[in-house]
């Protein structure tokens, strides 16, 4: 398929030649929004209980990183240094090395400030789009893709976040609250526990994190216990 | 040290993560190798994370800290691949609701 056919059947140019969004970005991330807002409405919600709203949306689009966001608020409401929570943030994001490896071909033809400023929209929901595609090789054709789903879910968590935050004042500060941080942590695990060394993994973190350190020294040991764990039993399972 | 700052430094580390392979060095090889040596990082942060966030409510509001474990127990039950994330949050939230107000 050719750059020309794609924008004629893929393409939606504004009235005025505004920019141009892709429509079968919007059909695959939409679903994923469904998702993704709920999430985003939470960490609202909590970052308003804990009076961090205005920071925590500012700071949102920089980050670009759910879990990595709540990880890092949770920290800071725990009391964390700055390099403890550093740390556990690249720890967290560190699956974005592996996505970018897999992305790097459909940038390698990509114009310098593409190459330099998309890379920020590398998530979990962009590559697994992304790569369930195999009609992105064009150039042209897969930046309009890249930056339709990418913004498209910017805006959606942002809005979301938000609409969390101001909704955040009349929610009463209620133990169903306070267990959300948790909670989400708890809801990414649950479905890796079938895979072994992943529930090795999480069992070695959650015993490490249970020794009595400061609050960021436990995330940090019990991220580091649990991977070196994790990366044993899957050996031990391959002989 | 502000909320903002915070995420903005977090921003930071993780742009060198995400542009690193694509602007500096594009070799899946080494990828792959990085990849592979940090597989179980993520789960067990997020171990971590859920035990120091547990005890964090449960220091906050006085609640025994059971209570949220219970709670987080539910969560993990009634956690599915590709399930709306909304659907746990919600069953723990309840949990935890009932379990307090005892």
């Amino acid at each position: 398929m050719t750059a020309d056919s794609n924008v004629a059947t893929t393409g939606a140019r504004g009235h005025r030649g505004g920019p141009r969004l892709d429509r079968d970005a919007l059909r695959d991330v939409a679903p994923l929004l469904v998702a993704l807002a709920p999430f985003a409405a939470v960490i609202g919600v909590q970052s308003s209980a804990d009076g961090r709203a205005a920071g925590s949306l500012a700071g949102t689009l920089v980050l670009y990183a759910g879990s990595a966001q709540v990880s890092a608020l949770s920290l800071v409401h725990q009391g964390a240094g700055l390099v403890s929570i550093l740390a556990a943030v690249a720890l967290i994001n560190a699956r974005f090395v592996a996505y970018s490896a897999a992305l790097a071909p459909y940038f390698a033809r990509q114009p310098a400030w593409f190459r330099w400023l998309a890379p920020h929209f590398v998530i979990d929901q962009t590559y697994a789009v992304v790569t369930a595609r195999n009609d992105l090789s064009d150039a042209a054709r897969f930046r309009r893709y890249w930056l339709t789903g990418g913004v498209v879910i910017a805006v959606v968590w942002l809005a979301a976040m938000t609409g969390g935050a101001l909704l955040g004042p009349v929610v009463p500060h209620a133990p169903a609250i306070a267990l959300m941080p948790a909670a989400i942590f708890v809801a990414f695990l649950a479905p890796t526990l079938t895979h072994r060394p992943s529930a090795v993994a999480v069992a070695t973190g959650v015993l490490a994190a249970l020794v009595p350190l400061p609050a960021g020294s436990r995330v940090l040991l019990g991220t580091a216990a649990g991977a070196i764990a994790g990366l044993l039993a899957a050996k031990a399972v391959r002989r | 040290m502000t909320t903002f700052a915070v995420l903005a430094a977090g921003g930071a580390v993780t742009w060198l993560l995400r542009a690193a392979l694509i602007v500096a060095m594009p070799s899946t090889a080494v990828a792959d190798r990085i990849a592979a040596a940090l597989r179980y990082a993520a789960p067990a942060a997020f171990a971590s994370l859920a035990v120091t966030s547990l005890t964090a409510a449960s220091h906050d509001t006085g609640d025994a800290v059971w209570r949220y474990a219970i709670a987080a127990a539910v969560t993990a039950l009634t956690a599915r691949p590709g399930r709306n994330l909304a659907i746990p949050l919600l069953a723990g939230a309840a949990t935890v609701t009932v379990l307090t107000s005892f």
